[in-house]
């Protein structure tokens, strides 16, 4: 089934899905359609789904039809196929984290979720993850690992925790997966898959009803194929809640009207200590994205943020405790049921000490006025996301140029920074390494101008045309 | 503090979990790093930094960071 565009369905961008069912040019029924059948061909390998809503989805897509030829007001992503990751509460399914032993149906919506259907989209199913989102190689020993579909062959690590956020995006399951950001677990997936990952302001999307790991640093936001569709997910999601105590009452700007707009004279900094520590591999199409910008009329300097040292001591000191406390009944009663890398990331945070968390939580407003006050000087920054491409599945050590690394510290390296200032962030495609894998840069933008970064994301990929190539294990 | 009393002392803390027997090998050394890792704060610059009872990015930020919007 091709849409208006020529392109089939499940390539098509969640914009113009939106756009052609409400102009009569598809239906919901034949969109929903279309990606159920590929998720049917191609997930039994790639594994991004952990429940398919088959049935709810083509009832709903039904529905859906039925609003469009009755005229009726229709919402930002009416008729839209989204999923989201095993995080999120969907009302009479278990929210499992990725786990085997949390199998109570949730009695209500998460926010997230309920915003989503009221801008019309429908809800395909509930995708994998690094188990309690507690990882960022995507690993879940009780479900199978996602397949990276970037490498065909080598089983390579899909990015995490968000996993199959990304490869369901990456391989035309969904154009819509939701994600959570809790050290990079948006922006991981989606470098590791080569699409778009948007983590917004902290507080700017409410996390209600999706399992926590750490209060301080969790972060909700959508991964998609274009930036255009991140501002209209966002769009649909952003905004003041009452019952997340984290939530703000900043203002919305209008994401999908402000991320056409032109870039000429916007000042992006290079964050010359991130580029630096990133394998050749990635520096290269990182300092060729900085260029394109400048073409594109943008005003390019360098920056430096020499506290940023300090991200991964200041993430830790917070996020294992943090972990660790929500975790702890749980780890009373299943212990033996948690994949064994996450009940021991979970029972090391057991030794951060009260001192120490509260150092983090110094340390925090001090990375958060740095970022700041590099914010006064240029419109957002631009940093590798990461400073590797996916690494296979089964390494314990990859190496970043002339260095050797764990694959966590190293996934992480660049993400958690902005985990702990709260700075919102877009993940971008950015063109590929020599083995065919994805290279991705990270837009960093003042609190709450998610606009400029991802009107500069969008920009960008208008004038290249590295999110339209396609996976040879989801051709 | 040695590997037998770090040890110890991680049985205690987590005497009410029943961690697999088997974890202990790879746990120990993993709270090592941990520490290790932390202990880096110890070089942090926090001059008179207090941590915010709660928590606003924009905390500092340049004036009129968030754009005119609508409000939802």
């Amino acid at each position: 089934m091709r849409g208006s565009s020529g392109s089939p369905l499940h390539w098509q961008s969640a914009t113009e899905l939106a756009r052609a069912v409400a102009g009569r040019d598809v239906s919901p029924v034949e969109v929903v359609t279309a990606h159920l059948e590929r998720i049917h061909t191609l997930d039994g390998r790639l594994r991004a789904f952990l429940a398919v809503f088959a049935d709810e989805a083509l009832a709903e897509a039904k529905r859906a039809e039925a609003a469009v030829m009755a005229g009726r007001p229709l919402g930002l992503l009416h008729g839209v196929p989204v999923a989201v990751k095993d995080l999120f509460a969907v009302k009479g399914t278990p929210t499992t984290g990725g786990s085997r032993f949390l199998t109570t149906p949730a009695p209500a919506d998460s926010r997230v979720v309920a915003r989503l259907r009221a801008a019309g989209a429908i809800l395909l199913g509930k995708l994998n993850l690094h188990e309690f989102a507690f990882g960022p190689e995507g690993i879940n020993a009780h479900h199978g690992t996602s397949w990276n579909p970037w490498d065909g062959g080598t089983h390579r690590m899909p990015g995490g925790s968000s996993s199959g956020s990304g490869v369901a995006v990456a391989a035309g399951l969904a154009p819509v997966g939701m994600g959570s950001d809790t050290g990079g677990s948006i922006r991981i997936p989606a470098a590791c898959c080569g699409t778009v990952g948007l983590k917004p302001t902290y507080g700017r999307v409410s996390r209600v009803g999706v399992l926590p790991l750490s209060w301080s640093l969790d972060h909700v936001g959508p991964l998609t194929r274009t930036a255009a569709d991140a501002a209209r997910v966002l769009a649909a999601t952003a905004g003041h809640d009452p019952r997340d105590p984290s939530s703000s009452p900043a203002a919305v700007a209008d994401y999908v009207a402000t991320v056409g707009r032109p870039v000429r004279g916007l000042r992006v900094g290079l964050l010359r200590e991130y580029v630096d520590l990133a394998d050749p591999v990635v520096q290269g199409p990182v300092v060729a994205a900085a260029r394109e910008l400048e073409r594109l009329g943008s005003v390019v300097r360098e920056v430096t943020l020499p506290l940023a040292r300090f991200a991964g001591p200041v993430s830790l000191a917070i996020l294992g405790p943090e972990a660790f406390a929500y975790h702890e009944p749980l780890l009373r009663r299943h212990a033996a049921d948690y994949q064994p890398d996450v009940r021991q990331r979970l029972a090391v945070g057991r030794f951060v000490g009260a001192t120490e968390y509260v150092q983090g939580q110094r340390a925090r407003s001090r990375l958060c006025d740095e970022v700041n006050a590099a914010l006064r000087a240029v419109d957002c920054l631009l940093t590798p996301t990461l400073p590797i491409v996916a690494p296979p599945l089964r390494v314990t050590e990859v190496r970043i140029g002339e260095r050797q690394d764990t694959p966590r510290s190293a996934l992480t390296l660049f993400t958690r920074l902005f985990n702990v200032t709260g700075h919102p962030v877009v993940a971008v495609p950015c063109g590929f390494a020599a083995e065919g894998l994805p290279v991705s840069i990270q837009l960093v933008g003042r609190p709450f101008d998610e606009a400029t970064i991802l009107q500069l994301a969008q920009a960008y990929q208008d004038a290249t045309d590295w999110h339209t190539r396609r996976p040879p294990a989801a051709p | 503090m040695d590997r037998a009393e770090l040890e110890r002392l991680a049985r205690e803390c987590l005497a009410r979990i029943p961690m697999p027997p088997a974890d202990w090998a790879e746990l120990v050394p993993q709270i090592e790093r941990m520490c290790a890792i932390v202990a880096e704060l110890e070089g942090f610059p926090f001059d008179d930094a207090e941590p915010a009872p709660t928590f606003a990015p924009d905390r500092g930020a340049p004036e009129g960071a968030a754009p005119p919007a609508l409000s939802r």
